[in-house]
């Protein structure tokens, strides 16, 4: 709960500081901008939230982004519908693949995801043959440039993203089930919980939402690009322990996650307004990164020294 | 009635033999008192009768009919429920998310089912009044005492109202007063007609609250009486002899 209130904190912190420093800052526009443009790693967060929960990982997000974008929009480069499901299939398919022999075959998620890191971002290539597809039908535009009720599209789905699995973490069985998972998995083993199926589905459920992130970048970009969607994984990671989810499972907040979400995007945001070079910007962003582990780690200690 | 049969039943680690053909009945509302040294292979003959480890030989039977399928879901919904030595608890979580761990109380709103928590609090708050345990049900597990997480163990196995109970070493980390609480809930369970299998160390309360004792040593059972034909000294006897 502190974790959680440092990260809002924080939050608060940054946007006072750079609105003192930045007379560009507190806008409006600049901060539609800013949430718009954490939008992707906000989604893809969520669903890392939800693995992360599990006492799991996901490094291969971003090569899902990459590779689900690109294979559907090399199948059908002018069909919208058939481009939106290919992507989700795509991006479904690496998820089972990870989710399977994770949850079934109990092999780690580090190295799992590792793997398919690597082999979906070189499908990604391969497909593409490593060239961009430029030119996207009208209706992935849309998805990542359009507008509905005077609102721009990819807030819309990230705000409606974040809300309903808020919900299914806080009020569901799939919510409870993976913070039971990753806080004791022979404890719910022997409750009857079915701990692969459960790990099985939240790998999809993470690669559904890399989908979803993939389209939005598609459509922003009017691109298919295979090197999209680079260390995307640390960015997610990040955000997540930042926002106070255990990165040894059990205890996960969506709130959280999202909050460092927007603690990364407020601080990227607010240095570009003060011309920090970007190579300051990873050095601070790192920073930020180990504070939050040691932070969590010394709570895991803490409770440790509890239950010995 | 009989609750339960265990007929020849053997688990192997590899090439090491842990249960050797092990036979015992129960009847409806009959409390067994199962004891041994370390190892004699009490908690995993448990964990086989759970589904939690699979058996390498024998047949098990519940209400007279053979079990086919042995998993946790399926030993848990027929009425066996377990309170193992190393608590079936996810310490990160509520007294109440624990109590229904796997078991979970649902209400369906108009798009999809959702977790029904004022009910399950609430119960969780009478149950832990039955077994005289004072804290509250919204309250992480990892914060109370080695005894109050023994409470809530066991007020898990009972929200099913099982027909068999487990539990294994459950005063173990119990205070005296809390120790004489558990006893009283394992005798009140025998006068509603729930059959237990108690194991235990501290033979003072498997004498106290049991009708039958069962010995195992090395894997094989050794002795099984009625608890007026045997005594404290004679199960230590060939526990130790």
């Amino acid at each position: 709960m502190n974790q959680r209130i440092n990260i809002y904190l924080l939050l608060l912190l940054l946007i006072i500081l750079f609105s003192i420093i930045s007379p560009y800052f507190f806008t409006y526009q600049n901060f539609a901008n800013i949430i718009l443009s954490s939008s992707i790693i906000g989604i893809i967060a969520i669903g890392m939230s939800f693995v992360i929960a599990t006492a799991g990982i996901d490094l291969s997000v971003g090569s899902i982004v990459a590779f689900s974008s690109c294979f559907s929009a090399v199948l059908f480069p002018e069909n919208s519908f058939l481009i939106i499901v290919v992507c989700f299939l795509s991006a479904c398919i690496v998820g089972v693949i990870n989710g399977y022999i994770i949850g079934y075959k109990k092999y780690p998620a580090f190295i799992v995801t590792l793997a398919l890191m690597s082999i979906a971002r070189g499908f990604g290539y391969i497909v593409t043959d490593g060239m961009p597809i430029y030119g996207l039908p009208s209706g992935i535009k849309f998805i990542g440039q359009g507008h509905l009720l005077g609102i721009q599209f990819p807030i819309i789905l990230f705000v409606s993203i974040f809300i309903s699995f808020n919900y299914i973490k806080n009020n569901t069985k799939l919510g409870r089930y993976f913070a039971y998972i990753g806080d004791n998995e022979r404890a719910s083993f022997n409750a009857g919980i079915n701990v692969s199926k459960y790990k099985l589905v939240v790998y999809v459920i993470s690669a559904l939402l890399c989908g979803i992130a993939g389209l939005i970048m598609m459509g922003r970009m009017n691109t298919a690009d295979p090197s999209a969607g680079l260390m995307y994984e640390m960015s997610a990671i990040t955000a997540t322990i930042l926002g106070g989810t255990s990165l040894f499972g059990g205890k996960y907040t969506v709130t959280g996650t999202i909050a460092g979400v927007l603690v990364i995007g407020v601080l990227q945001n607010g240095l570009n307004l003060l011309n920090v070079p970007v190579y300051y910007q990873q050095v601070i962003i790192g920073i930020i990164l180990i504070l939050g582990v040691v932070s969590n780690k010394s709570k895991s200690n803490a409770n440790a020294d509890i239950r010995s | 009635m009989q609750i339960l049969e265990v007929k020849n039943l053997s688990k192997k680690y590899e090439n090491n033999l842990v249960l050797n053909n092990v036979s015992f009945k129960i009847k409806e509302g009959e409390i067994i008192g199962l004891v041994g040294d370390n190892g004699a292979g009490k908690s995993t003959l448990m964990k086989c009768i759970t589904g939690s480890e699979k058996l390498s030989d024998g047949k098990i039977y519940f209400k007279e009919e053979e079990l086919k399928e042995i998993s946790p879901i399926v030993t848990r919904d027929i009425g066996i429920s377990m309170v193992y030595q190393h608590l079936n608890i996810c310490k990160q979580q509520t007294i109440w998310e624990n109590i229904y761990l796997g078991r979970e109380l649902e209400i369906s709103n108009k798009f999809l089912k959702v977790l029904n928590k004022t009910s399950m609090i609430e119960q969780t708050s009478k149950t832990l009044k039955n077994l005289h345990v004072n804290i509250k049900p919204t309250e992480i597990v990892n914060n109370l005492s080695g005894g109050q997480q023994q409470s809530v163990a066991i007020a898990q196995a009972l929200i099913t109202e099982p027909s068999l109970l487990i539990l294994d070493e459950p005063t173990s980390a119990l205070s005296l007063k809390e120790t004489a609480s558990v006893i009283n809930t394992i005798k009140k369970l025998k006068n509603i007609g729930v059959s237990v299998i108690v194991i235990s160390h501290r033979l003072s309360d498997i004498f106290e609250v049991s009708d039958r004792i069962i010995t195992l040593k090395y894997g094989k059972k050794i002795l099984d009486k009625k608890k007026e034909n045997t005594s404290i000294e004679e199960v230590t006897k060939l526990i130790i002899g």
